[in-house]
């Protein structure tokens, strides 16, 4: 599990990669906090181009994240999740709450 | 239906197993020929009933996981099994999005995506003996 960050003009993105697990969920949750930390108000962009694996484990997380940032008036969208990942994304209704951007 | 192969698989309730487990059991399904898209849907299934063992039948402690799977003309029959605290209501447990997990990071979704990645998905649970899922997936193209 791997975070990579970019900042950009009005934005930052968050590129993943690795497996996401039960097993990798508590490190992956404390990258991305630590990310939510240093980007005050900005809009996160997960790239999840390199998530090579997600289960349920990773909902639980990213919704967390996504509540903590629009707490502080950020946004978060998801890009680029593999045919593996956007499954369990739509499985689980995700996309009602983090939307997916191109 | 005539048995191709079988394989059976014990590990510890540890989290490092739920990537080795889900592995170990889309290695065995290639045999069968599938896409990738079935190896995913089975490695996604494991890692949620794994995952449930680690997390809820053995909360406290660390217990064994039994994981067999048995491939037949085009299907894949996949067990796990745990000696666990097992669950007092199964049909309440796969509801979708019920947890009985004070993390906040458990999404309650783990029975949805095993039947969802699965075409059937049968739970036999008995409070303090433990809890077996077994989960099958007939494949679309016969390898």
């Amino acid at each position: 599990m791997h975070i990579l960050v970019k900042r950009q003009s009005g934005f930052v993105t968050a590129y993943l990669s690795g497996e996401l697990d039960h097993h990798s969920a508590g490190d992956f949750k404390q990258q991305l906090d630590d990310v939510i930390r240093d980007i005050g108000d900005s809009d996160l962009v997960l790239d999840l181009k390199n998530l090579s694996f997600m289960d349920s484990s990773g909902l639980g997380v990213l919704l967390g994240r996504y509540k903590k940032l629009k707490s502080r008036g950020g946004s978060m969208y998801l890009k680029n999740p593999n045919s593996q990942v956007e499954k369990v994304f739509n499985v689980s209704g995700i996309y009602n709450i983090i939307r997916k951007i191109k | 239906m005539k048995i191709k192969n079988v394989m059976e698989l014990k590990v510890l309730s540890l989290s490092e197993n739920e990537s080795f487990a889900r592995s170990v059991v889309g290695a065995f399904a290639t045999q069968l020929d599938p896409t990738l898209e079935e190896v995913a849907d089975i490695k996604t299934a494991v890692s949620e009933a794994v995952t449930n063992c680690i997390v809820h039948a053995y909360p406290d402690c660390v217990g064994d996981i039994r994981i067999t799977a048995e491939i037949s003309e085009g299907r894949i029959t996949v067990r796990i099994q745990d000696y666990g605290v097992g669950i007092a209501d199964v049909a309440q447990a796969r509801q979708p999005f019920y947890s009985t997990s004070k993390d906040e990071s458990r999404s309650g979704m783990g029975f949805t995506v095993m039947e969802t990645f699965m075409d059937e998905l049968n739970v036999e649970s008995e409070p303090g003996r433990g809890t077996t899922v077994t989960m099958t997936k007939t494949f679309k193209k016969q390898g």
